[in-house]
């Protein structure tokens, strides 16, 4: 049975003060983290394993490794920092575990123009074509786009663009430095901008 | 790879420093390959803002925090599980170390005394007999007091007493 015990709750309490409660082993206090970073975590969690049951299955995994391990967390980083970094993790061992788990390097290659040609093909839209498509079409298409990048890359872009975290949070999120988060970021976009070629202009 | 064009991301992004950014900056209005790429930067960037998929579920948050209760409470049975077999396998070990203590030091009262046997005889190394082929070897039982004198090679009995007086 559900406990809706959160609800209950004072809607004003800091992220430090749900902790400290949680910490004691409040689980109501922890139940209000759940909800307020749940969509988050999915997010992330879909962004590295692009398939929503798993997504799901891994976000709830984040949030049971979080509530076992809170005695860890020692607040010198923001508790979604930490609850990404978990998911970051558990993802890519998710993807290991599946084999689908390619890492990138730093010096990565840009494929050229005749190799991704077939990738190409499939997206490329005429420019007035492009003016017309529905807003979700073009969601879509950079979605499709996206899981054609590398986890590591979606992962980078989407802590960058979505959640708008500075280099030094996405760093300890993907536990590297912040050059080889500077170097992803600009490959990942370069990436995603020849498989949308044709599709935006 | 040029590094400014590297930089290109942490550019836009402003996540570079004051002098990196000035210096981007100014060297990007006389080249075009630089300009170019932070062009890209900057398109992506606002693009994937603009009209990028926030993946949602359509879990609602009660559904998706009873889900993480449940499983919490299986991790939580699961440890204390785990810890109450390590605390007999612990209270186990306390109670069977000294037990075996015991044992290992009632065996050692027990069979050292037989181990020490041999210690208990000793042979009188310098006996001798005035006669070469009449050999004596005098053995004394220190347990039971008694001295035991193996003589071999004698033609008769009883033994010349005299051959015995040089035993020590």
């Amino acid at each position: 049975m559900p406990d809706p015990s959160y609800k209950e709750m004072q809607p004003d309490e800091t992220d430090a003060q749900l902790i400290a409660k949680a910490k004691a082993g409040d689980q109501a206090a922890f139940g209000r983290l759940v909800t307020q970073y749940y969509q988050r975590v999915f997010h992330l969690a879909m962004t590295i394993v692009r398939n929503e049951t798993d997504a799901l299955d891994l976000a709830q995994e984040v949030f049971v490794k979080a509530w076992l391990n809170l005695a860890k967390f020692e607040g010198k980083s923001a508790f979604f920092t930490w609850l990404y970094r978990i998911t970051h993790n558990l993802g890519i061992d998710h993807l290991r575990k599946h084999n689908r788990y390619a890492m990138v390097d730093f010096d990565e290659i840009i494929p050229s123009e005749e190799s991704d040609a077939p990738v190409e093909s499939q997206l490329v839209v005429q420019a007035k074509q492009t003016e017309s498509l529905e807003k979700e079409e073009l969601r879509n298409r950079i979605d499709e786009a996206m899981a054609k990048l590398s986890p590591e890359h979606r992962t980078v872009l989407v802590l960058r663009e979505f959640d708008e975290l500075d280099y030094q949070e996405i760093a300890k999120i993907m536990e590297c430095s912040t050059g080889t988060v500077m170097s992803r970021i600009y490959y990942a976009r370069k990436h995603l901008k020849k498989l949308l070629k044709g599709v935006v202009s | 790879m040029n590094k400014e064009i590297l930089k290109t991301a942490a550019y836009v992004d402003q996540q570079t420093g004051s002098v990196d950014h000035k210096f981007i900056k100014r060297v990007s209005e006389n080249d075009p390959e630089l300009a170019s790429e932070i062009k890209i930067q900057e398109d992506m960037s606002k693009l994937l803002r603009s009209s990028g998929k926030r993946h949602q579920t359509d879990a609602t948050p009660e559904f998706f925090w009873s889900q993480v209760q449940k499983q919490i409470a299986g991790e939580e049975a699961r440890k204390r599980n785990r810890f109450s077999k390590e605390s007999i396998l612990r209270v186990l070990g306390l109670y069977w170390a000294p037990a075996f203590a015991i044992l290992l030091v009632v065996c050692s009262v027990m069979l050292l005394p037989e181990f020490n046997h041999s210690q208990r005889y000793a042979k009188v190394l310098d006996a001798r007999t005035s006669l070469d082929k009449v050999s004596v070897t005098p053995i004394q039982s220190k347990k039971s007091g008694v001295t035991v004198i193996w003589i071999e090679g004698l033609d008769y009995l009883p033994a010349n007493p005299d051959i015995l007086k040089d035993a020590s």
